[in-house]
């Protein structure tokens, strides 16, 4: 892995950013220490930071949210001044918009944020700050500065990575192309980079993005939230789900009659339809907002039969051929309608995976909706103990309680949306279904939906949910995450913790690299073009950090705590890196299935998108015997196989053949034999890590002793007749292992007498199981 | 910088998910967990506790008995396992792989502590299964099988199992997800071409060979480690020495060359299998604890089928673990069984189809070593609201919460269950005074 102290272009975006949000101010003058409007170690802060590190936990959260937050007392007296808890995206930003307004808006030439405070135009909380008290200082400093702008202009200096070493241009390559596409890139790749360096990186990226490859990781991506790969567990799952009144082709005795591989295409083709329509947009440079307010689905020629459409096709035999079209459906009258559509929220396979019940009414789907679209966590809302005897005393206690209707108000507008499918046959769309007029009415916020708006409610609802914010960050955090395996950091809660003021250091440039990246994925250039989030994603320290350039102190430590490499592959990425850069993949022997694809997938820490849903991103004692195993059967399966190959051909050992050994037959030196060996380990330490080592290198001599020792002491027990001459069975090349045919007598390789091909499967073995190959 | 100054940097950084540090602890080699071993069973969806051992004879609260059976002084719904009612077909035997009421606390009412009226404060499934098994309503807790396993298991390769439920660990211990025996028969021997062939003796390296790669290898990520200053990449590389620091223990795993089969009830066989695996690996001494889980609890609709055969199941599925926990691990295994929440007290239909939502009330059962037999502790209103206890006497009183007695919630549970499994409560505490509810 080679790596490159470049910080320069990350520096200059977020110094802008910020020095642009802090509207131009002096600053770095410390001589202030002490004085409360200061930072900690007497830096100014802008009006941003002045509000997250001063005003919102010491005041807000700890006086102000006790009757401000959604479910308190003030929301309940319909107050307008609302604050968001941290659990919802943007939290800080909409805050310190609202508080903003206060403090500009006067009662008598004084803001209403100082007066209220002190119990003032009958504040309901009565005075809850006297007015020499360090809150209301605090207040007075705020409302000063909203009024007359930053004074600040250094402040982003905090959240430079100067001492951060990134990996440099071929090997960010090399790991977004592993990642993404499950190839090694093109020597014409990695030479324009040595060539371009950093500028040329972006063009590279987008070479990543047109590959089908990338689709089909994009689509994982994608079902580790929709988690719609459930229904591909056996033939006929997605099928099953569908009305067969609504959808004919469905019926058993219809669908029995064809044969199974048609079955297994048609039912692959339902089951992944809403990751495809994912795919569909970003493969078509569309508008990401187009997943939920996209008028028409995705189908190839299976799917269309069985979702009643008459879209055309070139081949009506391909599976990979996705045209745009509408579901149709016969209602039981026999006529032939079209389903309303609103992207993913109108999938049949959607629906089903995030069912309702008569009396849950699609509060769990408004739920996933807040999570999966919004990055909100709805329950964090109502997340406080519960008291049915109380809710017992009221009627209709999610809209009169005020402890269940603070998440109520919320969600039950967004249920509402869902109210023309069927409780039971989750996908039935039924337009003629009258909706509960007693739960909160459907609509999205304070927007409230017409009755007119009824039959397309769903449409409605993602018209408004691809113009939230919030659509954004969720967005650009579930790529975020994809790509780091971090979970954002969550906003640093006790003031008083030992490292507070470094984790909101570190929260602080995440946050800021989140809008940074949501600005652009919004902006001109990009129009919601979920390319623009990978590559911002790529090119950040978050997923280039390798190293830094000294030990750091313990504060630097937590500031940097989300930095960098290190994310433990997946099952399915680390399959197709075995592929890539050995050259075979680590399949059963008797289907040719993968391993890390079937037996070895959940133990690895995959997902089923059934029962197991979360992904492990630390290894345990058995993905550590996961690791070795494959380590073992891959070179083992491997070596020899490479061995036969002509040179040209080689994945493995391009620079050596079985007779490069320190010494021949007879016990005569070899020394044309070393140079070669350390050619061909510099080889493979850059083929199977990435890393470029130097012939001499102590990581190269070590790989070399482990070699020499291996065939030392394997070539004199082969002398000594305690181990045998030929290769075991399994790891003999006998077998073309891509067709499975015998290879003929010539090719075979089934003997070892001086012991290179184990001593070269023993270095393969140690490289495979290295965390460089094994983490990304 | 001082000891304890780095030690609460530390700390503020495990909080942010990272480690400082090579972690030796995980290096050294630690003696076996010997037990006892302890098993979470989770009932998924929320269960109804009226048709367990917190018996209600009101019709309208419940159509499926009408009588309350009694063991000791274990009180218990006297449900019939009817195969018609519970929607399964009589010819094809089923009732053989079910276990009801009756038959489960006439075997294990002796060892058997239920505690009735636990109330959740919620009915939300996330928050109820994290309160249940975490003791704790808001997020961040580490599950009770985390806890224990981190407490107990020095590093046991396998320490922590779990097929769902609420498994979160907090980092204190890894997580393994239980899986197919054949795949772990291949885990075991590594270096074994084919475990399953008894007559092979082909290796893939021999034995110097494998301990050269693996010393290599060691020597080169401890080389890694020292050149690296970020945390995050210092703490991948922490979680895979630890990982690796005693997988070779794995050598002793012994999986049954077939596991239990129980046709048509597949989710069944797929608990009891999860039972066979965890104590296989308690046996082989690298496990600790383990969750199991069934689910199909969340009964809104077809209360009356689904959640007695559910229920049913689970006996026969808790009776298959602690018979197997008798012959293996001669008894020394820990059973708790929960569930989300409760369900309410009236049915929100009046047809056969009719279900029975959310409630906050529930109940737990429990057995194992230290935990006393035939004991009833809480209970509910008729109305199935949570009942007080004296916290002394820890009998059922009536009255205001926390003046006359005290409300049992999830923390209650936990304080006693930490204090059985010897659990440090300090890194996670929880609210409230402990109650001796399990003897």
């Amino acid at each position: 892995m080679r790596q490159a102290p470049a910080l320069g272009s990350w520096r200059v975006v977020l110094v802008a950013l910020v020095a642009a949000a802090a509207g131009g101010c002096s600053g770095g003058d410390k001589a202030g220490k002490g004085d409360p409007s200061l930072g900690e170690t007497g830096e100014c802060l802008s009006s941003q930071q002045y509000f997250a590190e001063k005003v919102w936990i010491p005041v807000l959260s700890r006086v102000c949210m006790k009757c401000h937050s959604p479910d308190g007392l003030a929301a309940q007296k319909n107050a307008d001044f609302l604050l968001v808890p941290t659990g919802y995206p943007g939290f800080m930003d909409n805050n310190l918009a609202m508080m903003s307004s206060l403090a500009r808006t006067e009662f008598d030439d004084v803001s209403v944020l100082l007066r209220k405070p002190l119990g003032e135009m009958n504040h309901g909380g009565a005075a809850v700050l006297t007015a020499d008290s360090p809150e209301y200082a605090t207040l007075q400093e705020f409302v000063k500065r909203v009024k007359s702008g930053d004074t600040c202009q250094v402040a982003a200096t905090n959240h430079t990575f100067e001492d951060v070493v990134l990996l440099d241009p071929p090997a960010t390559l090399r790991k977004a192309s592993l990642n993404l596409l499950g190839q090694l890139p093109t020597t014409e790749q990695l030479q324009a980079l040595q060539t371009g360096g950093d500028g040329a990186l972006p063009t590279a990226l987008d070479e990543l993005f047109v590959q089908e490859a990338f689709f089909t990781r994009l689509k994982e991506i994608y079902n580790d939230r929709f988690l719609t790969d459930r229904y591909t567990g056996y033939n006929g799952y997605a099928i099953n789900l569908l009305n067969e009144t609504n959808f004919p082709n469905a019926v058993d005795d219809t669908y029995a009659l064809i044969t199974e591989e048609e079955r297994a295409k048609i039912n692959r083709a339902v089951a992944r339809e809403p990751l495809e329509l994912v795919a569909h947009v970003v493969r078509n440079d569309r508008p990401f907002t187009e997943i939920l307010t996209a008028t028409y689905t995705v189908m190839n020629p299976f799917s269309a039969k069985m979702y009643n459409s008459d879209a055309a096709f070139m081949d009506a035999a391909n599976e990979n051929e996705w045209a745009e079209a509408q579901i149709r459906y016969y209602d039981e009258d026999g006529g032939l309608y079209a389903y309303p559509t609103a992207g993913v929220l109108t999938s049949p396979m959607f629906l089903n995976r995030f069912e309702t019940t008569p009396t849950n009414r699609n509060r769990h789907r408004a739920r996933v909706v807040f999570d999966m679209f919004l990055a909100t966590d709805i329950l964090a809302i109502g997340d406080r103990p519960l008291d049915p005897v109380a809710s017992a005393r009221f009627a209709n206690p999610t809209r009169e309680d005020p402890s269940c209707n603070a998440c109520h108000k919320v969600i039950d507008p967004v249920a509402g949306a869902f109210q023309k499918f069927d409780d039971y046959d989750q996908e039935r769309y039924r337009p003629d279904r009258e909706w509960h007029a007693e739960m909160f009415p459907p609509g999205y916020g304070t927007d409230e939906m017409t009755i007119d708006q009824y039959p397309y409610a769903l449409n409605w609802l993602g018209d408004r949910l691809a113009k939230d914010p919030r659509f954004v960050r969720a967005t650009v955090q579930q790529i975020f995450s994809a790509l780091t395996g971090q979970k954002p950091l969550a906003y640093p809660a006790d003031p008083d913790a030992v490292g507070f003021s470094s984790q909101l250091k570190a929260w602080e440039a995440q946050d800021q690299f989140f809008r940074t990246t949501g600005e652009a994925f919004v902006g001109p250039e990009a129009k919601y073009n979920l390319k623009s989030v990978f590559k911002s994603v790529i090119l950040s320290p978050y997923f280039r950090a390798a190293n830094a350039t000294s030990a750091l102190s313990p504060e630097r430590a937590i500031e940097l705590s989300a930095m960098g490499t290190g994310l433990l592959e997946s099952p399915e990425v680390l399959a197709r890196k075995i592929s890539a850069v050995v050259g075979i993949p680590w399949s059963r022997g008797y289907d040719k299935n993968e391993w890390l694809l079937t037996d070895y997938k959940i133990l690895y820490g995959g997902i089923d998108s059934d029962t197991v849903v979360d992904r492990l991103h630390t290894p345990n004692g058995v993905m550590a015997t996961v690791q070795w195993r494959m380590a073992n059967e891959v070179s083992c399966a491997s070596s020899a196989w490479d061995f036969s190959r002509p040179t040209n051909e080689r994945r493995l050992f391009p620079f050596v053949t079985p007779t490069d050994v320190p010494e021949d037959d007879t016990g005569a030196a070899n020394a044309a034999a070393e140079p070669l060996i350390r050619q061909n380990l510099q080889y493979l330490h850059q083929q199977i890590l990435g890393e470029t080592l130097a012939v001499d290198s102590p990581e190269l001599n070590r790989s070399y002793q482990l070699f020499i020792d291996t065939w030392n002491e394997g070539r004199a027990a082969v002398k000594a007749k305690t181990e045998n001459e030929s290769l075991v069975y399994a790891c003999r090349a006998r077998v073309n292992p891509y067709t499975g045919v015998d290879l003929v007598d010539g090719e075979k390789l089934e003997k070892d007498v001086n012991y290179a091909i184990r001593a070269w499967s023993a270095v393969v073995t140690y490289l495979l199981a290295d965390y460089k190959f094994l983490y990304e | 910088m001082k000891r304890r100054h780095f030690l609460q940097f530390a700390s503020a950084a495990a909080a942010t998910g990272l480690t400082l540090g090579l972690s030796k602890r995980s290096l050294r080699a630690q003696a076996a967990f010997a037990g006892p071993f302890w098993v979470q069973v989770n009932a998924g969806g929320a269960w109804d506790p009226t048709l367990l051992f917190n018996p209600v004879a009101d019709v309208l609260q419940s159509r499926k008995y009408t009588e309350i059976g009694t063991v000791g002084n274990i009180s218990y719904a006297n449900v019939p396992l009817d195969p018609m009612a519970l929607g399964l077909d009589p010819l094809k035997g089923y009732e053989a792989s079910l276990m009801s009421n009756a038959a489960f606390v006439t075997k294990y009412g002796a060892s058997l502590t239920v505690i009735n009226g636990v109330d959740t404060s919620t009915n939300n499934h996330d928050a109820g299964s994290r309160t249940m098994w975490s003791g704790r309503l808001a997020e961040g807790y580490p599950s009770l099988g985390a806890l224990v396993a981190a407490a107990k298991g020095n590093g046991s390769p396998m320490a922590y199992l779990s097929a769902g439920g609420y498994d979160a660990t907090a980092g204190l211990v890894p997580l393994t997800r239980v899986s197919g025996a054949d795949a772990m028969k291949k885990l075991a021997l590594v270096n074994k071409v084919d475990p399953n062939n008894v007559m092979s003796t082909d290796l893939y390296h021999s034995a110097g060979t494998t301990g050269r790669i693996r010393a290599a290898q060691a020597a080169r990520l401890q080389a890694l480690h020292d050149e690296q200053h970020l945390p995050k990449l210092q703490g991948s590389m922490n979680d895979l020495v630890a990982a690796r620091a005693r997988d070779g223990e794995l050598a002793g795993l012994q999986i049954p060359d077939k596991l239990i089969e129980v046709p048509g009830l597949g989710d069944l066989q797929r608990m009891m299998q999860q039972a066979q695996l965890a104590v296989a690996a308690f046996k082989a001494g690298v496990a600790v604890s383990a969750n199991l889980t069934l689910g199909g609890f969340d009964t809104h609709a077809n209360h009356d089928r689904n959640q007695p055969l559910q229920l049913a199941k689970l006996l026969f599925g808790i009776d298959y673990l602690m018979t197997l926990a008798q012959t293996e691990l001669a008894g020394n295994l820990v059973m708790v069984a929960a569930s989300d929440f409760g369900r309410g007290p009236f049915y929100n239909g009046d047809g056969d189809g009719a279900g029975k939502d959310h409630w906050p009330v529930t109940s737990v059962f429990a057995m194992g070593p230290g935990i006393a037999g035939d004991r009833v502790i809480g209970g509910t209103t008729p109305d199935q609201r949570a009942r007080l206890v004296d916290p002394g006497s820890l009998a059922v009183v009536d009255g205001v919460d926390g003046t006359d007695g005290v409300k049992i919630r999830p923390e209650h549970v936990h304080h006693a269950l930490r204090q059985l499994a010897g659990v440090d409560e300090a890194l996670y505490p929880l609210p409230g005074d402990p109650l001796a509810l399990f003897g």
